[in-house]
This record gives structure tokens, sequence and C-alpha cells, in this order.
């Protein structure tokens, strides 16, 4: 399965609003393996430049908290697919979806006295 | 009083006003947050409790400057500063913002809070008045209107001239603002002028203004349209209406950047960016030698066709959502839905007058609706009782598919013929008088 995940980033964790993250992660899937992780810098980038960006970069899916509906439009008419409502660390986030277990909604915050991940269906949400 | 009652107290108060209120600790994780809150931003104060403010709130300052960061730091309460939340449900809220610190009895600051109210109403209201629309402000989940989305914004960098083209109601006024705010001339006016509703020499003055003495009531100098536009963008509708003398001075302001008022000998430079929309066929209007072919080129730079409502039914339900929220905060109504019997109607409504058909109907239906959901006897009585039998279908009827079919092939074999009607008759095995009759039907005389 190969293919290319963009995070909205906001420092290490999920960017909480899509279109304002300061940073994106593209995340390169092969084979069913995580390949490559790049971040690019997008706040100089304005809306519809970040929509055309994902879209050059080739990306299939994008996993990110809050999203309107008209960056969901446009991304769904590029064939993008949208995980939202998402909260928490990235590195979480897309370690679950490469485990198939993330959906709208999920926390990905990390248990500190159980050194382990952990999420909850916090924020509810839908996919797109 | 008892602490625990004291607690119990001020919450039933937090609860029962109408602005939201959300206490953080000073890591900004929330510890509270009321009733109020919970409307506002979607989220129930369970999902919320324990988690980052910025990951519930999704304000457009959370990242950049957020504000109950910034009291914590300074001490300094912040009082209405504007921003724009996300709701749960991804739908934008205008809100003001204040923040203060929280201290405990000992004077040591435990955290902040955050009230804030929403401000929907009146930023509608405001929108409608200013008429400051957006790319963001065009609904719709066409093909083809993606597919303008797509290129807008290298549209609107450019500074070409643009013409739009599309039926009445479509849109074309509002794709205009949309490009002049994308341009970088947005903070410059946008001045609309509608080519075909003034006489000849009124609309040459109101584009060109006057010198005074021009004419017997010219008592002073007026600018016209084209220098109150200077640096910005000037939107010309009806642009297929222009009488053939105004064309020509049309053309030369697109040719060399300039004009001369009514009355004045000497050329004025113009810095505009234009962009001229019409509803009827420009490239026919110069076959037919009623519009002028080199203004026709110099207007056709950037085309843009805007498909009619009927070609995006499945925008229909979407629209009719944006009208009611609009309606609902012009009035005040708190319309909610549209029964099922009405909307089947909407949506099978072929919209000969687009958009702006839908909202007039959508309007009516506020003005006599008096509960929360359109119904059919709220809709006007012609558009309810031209309908005949109620279709569930959202597609459009045989009857169109097959008129579109007809005028596509007579239009396609004319052209084929050169415009021939005899041929075109022969080759379509129909009488002369039967393909006029059709062609004026189709409008393609």
């Amino acid at each position: 399965m190969d293919m290319k995940i963009a995070i909205p980033l906001f420092g290490t964790r999920i960017s909480p609003r899509f279109d304002f993250s300061p940073e994106i992660r593209i995340i390169t899937v092969e084979n069913g393996k995580v390949v490559r992780r790049e971040n690019f810098p997008v706040a100089h980038l304005n809306l519809i430049q970040r929509l055309d960006q994902l879209a050059s970069c080739g990306v299939d899916k994008v996993i990110c908290g809050g999203i309107d509906e008209f960056c969901l439009n446009q991304l769904g008419s590029k064939g993008i697919e949208v995980i939202q409502n998402i909260a928490g660390e990235a590195e979480i986030a897309s370690d679950l979806f490469m485990k198939g277990r993330l959906r709208p909604g999920f926390c990905c915050d990390r248990r500190r006295q159980r050194g382990f991940c952990a999420w909850r269906r916090g924020a509810g949400g839908r996919r797109s | 009083m008892k602490r625990e009652e004291g607690d119990k107290f001020f919450h039933v108060i937090l609860n029962s006003i109408a602005d939201g209120v959300f206490t953080t600790d000073n890591d900004g994780k929330i510890t509270f947050m009321n009733k109020a809150a919970e409307e506002i931003t979607g989220f129930s104060s369970k999902e919320a409790i324990g988690r980052y403010c910025f990951d519930i709130f999704r304000a457009d300052i959370c990242q950049t400057r957020c504000a109950l960061k910034e009291t914590l730091k300074t001490k300094k309460e912040i009082i209405n500063l504007p921003a724009t939340i996300l709701k749960k449900g991804g739908q934008k809220i205008p809100i003001s913002i204040s923040t203060a610190v929280l201290k405990n009895e000992k004077g040591q600051i435990i955290g902040g809070v955050e009230t804030f109210r929403d401000l929907s109403v009146i930023e509608e209201l405001k929108k409608e008045l200013a008429e400051k629309y957006t790319i963001g402000d065009i609904i719709s989940k066409n093909h083809l209107i993606h597919d303008i989305f797509n290129i807008l914004p290298n549209i609107a960098e450019s500074d070409s001239t643009v013409l739009i083209q599309g039926a009445s109601g479509t849109g074309k006024e509002l794709f205009a603002k949309a490009i002049h705010h994308l341009s970088r001339r947005k903070e410059k006016p946008f001045i609309k002028v509608n080519c075909g509703a003034l006489p000849d020499t009124l609309l040459e003055s109101e584009l060109f203004g006057y010198v005074k003495g021009a004419f017997t009531d010219a008592k002073k100098d007026k600018p016209g349209r084209f220098a109150l536009a200077n640096e910005g963008t000037i939107f010309l509708d009806e642009v297929g209406d222009m009488s053939p003398s105004l064309q020509v001075k049309l053309l030369r302001v697109l040719q060399e950047k300039e004009y001369e008022p009514l009355g004045s000998s000497s050329p004025r430079k113009t810095d505009v960016r234009i962009i001229a929309a019409t509803n009827r066929d420009l490239s026919r209007l110069v076959n037919e030698g009623k519009f002028r072919e080199d203004l026709y080129y110099r207007l056709n730079v950037v085309k843009i066709d805007l498909p009619s409502l009927s070609q995006r039914r499945e925008d229909i339900p979407l629209l009719i959502d944006a009208f009611i929220q609009k309606f609902n905060a012009k009035t005040g109504k708190q319309i909610t839905r549209v029964s099922d019997e009405a909307l089947r109607l909407l949506l099978d409504h072929d919209y000969p007058g687009n958009i702006r058909e839908l909202e007039n109907i959508i309007e009516h239906a506020f003005v006599l609706c008096k509960g929360d959901c359109i119904d059919l006897d709220c809709l006007p009585k012609e558009f309810v009782e031209g309908k005949g039998e109620i279709s569930p279908s959202i597609f459009p009827k045989a009857e169109t598919l097959f008129k579109q079919a007809e005028a596509e092939i007579i239009s396609q074999t004319l052209k084929k013929y050169g415009g021939n009607r005899a041929k075109t008759a022969q080759a379509l095995g129909i009488d002369r008088t039967t393909l006029w009759r059709k062609m004026r039907k189709y409008d393609l005389l």
C-alpha cells in the first residue's frame, strides 16, 4: 500500500486548525511502511496555495484537527480523504493510522504515568 | 456559606449567562466550561475538561497570539478581542474574547478565565452591509465550480482582464468580488457599474465622469467610476448591453489605460483592473456585429463560464441552508429546517432564475413562516401550483434533458452548415419554419 499522508502541525501536535497550521508533515508510505517524514513550513502560504501544495505533493489523506466545510470540499474535489477532529501528538496519530486504528474525533495524547500511548474518543467527528 | 455550596452557586450563575466561559490551569488545560460555551463551541464540558484549550476552542488566534497566554504572561486583562473559532461541526463562528487571570485565596495565579460572545448574527449583517464576500462565501460541491476555484487565485494574482459569462442569478458578481479580495488590489475599492441599467449618455458620464461646464447642469467636476476605482477593481456588469460608441471608449481604456471625462480634452491615466460580466453570448453578438470584435478579445483575456443552478443541483441543499442562516440573522427568526414535501419541491425545480430565484423563494418563505420549519404553505403560491405532481427525483426531468439535447443538436448542425438554415433544416429532416420556431424557442436566432 503506497500513499502520502499530510498532517498539519502545531509544534509536535496536530494543529487545531487545518487553515492556520504553521507547518505540514508529509509522510510517505511504501509497501505499508513509513519510508519518509518531511516537514514543510506553510505559514507564508494562503489557503488556496496550501490546498494546491497538498495536491501537487500527491497527498492521498489528510489527518487534521478542525477543518471548515470549504476546505473539506476542496480537498474532496482533489480526491484527498480527510480524517478530521483529531487532537494530540502527530506521531501517535500517524502510528494509530498505520495500525488502522485512527478514527475521526480521537485524542492522541500520551499517558505519562503509564508510559504508553493511549487515545480516547474525545471530540467526535466524521470521515469525509 | 460553605465552600461546596459556594461552588454550586457559582456554577449555577455561570451556566445561566449567555456568554461562553471557560477556565484553564496554568498549562492551558480546561478546568471548567459553562453551558453557553458548550453551545458555541459544540463540545460538551465532558469532552473539553482536561484538554488543551486550543484543541477545543480552535480560534484563528490560538496558534499565533493566544489571548489567554498573553494575559497569564502580562497579568493584564484583554477585552473584546475579535476572533473566529471553528465549531465542532466545522462551521466558523465569529466571536469577541475577553480574558483575565484566576487567583487563589493567597493571591497566587492558578490559571486563566476566558469569556466569549457569539457574534454570528452581527457579523452576518455587517457582511451583508459591506458586501465583503470572499471565495469561502461561494457555496458549492459541484465539480465545475471547483474547477473555477482552482484557477481563481491564479486569475486574481495575474491582474488580467476577466470576462465572466453566465445566466442571470448565477453569482457573477460574487465571483468578481472573490477575485478582487484575492488580488493585490483587495485593500483598494471594488466599484460596480451595471452597463445595462443606464442610458448611453448617463453611462458615459457615470464611467468617465465630467468636468465643470460639460453640460448645462455640470456645475462642478464629477469623478467617474474609473476614477473612484483607481488602483482597485471595476466590475462592468451586463457589458454586452453597451452601445457601440461606448464600446470604443472602453476599448481605449483597455488599450491605452486612459480616458477622457465628458467635456474634457485632456486624457486621464487610470490604473484599474477590469472584470466584465454578461449573461449574453458575446461571441455570438460579435458574429452578429452587435459587439466589437477587438473589444471582445481585449475583455476575453481570461474567461470564466458559470454553470446554471440546474447544472449544479447537488448545491441546492447547501444553498437552502446558507439562505436560511442568512435570513435568520436578518429577520431574527429561528428557522431550522425545511419539511420533506417542501424540500422535494425545491430540489425538483428547474430554477430559470438560478440562485437568485432560490434566494427569493426562501425569503418569501421567511415572510410567511411562523414556526421553525419551512412548509409547503410558506412557499410562493405560483411556485407550488406550477409544479403539478411532485417528483421525488433530484435529477433533471426527462423533458428538460430532451430540450437541452434538442437545442444542442440544432446549434451544432447550424454551426456545421455555417448558419445556413435551409441546409440545417434539410439535414435535421424538419421544415424550415419548424427550425426557425425551435431556434427562437432556444434563443439561437
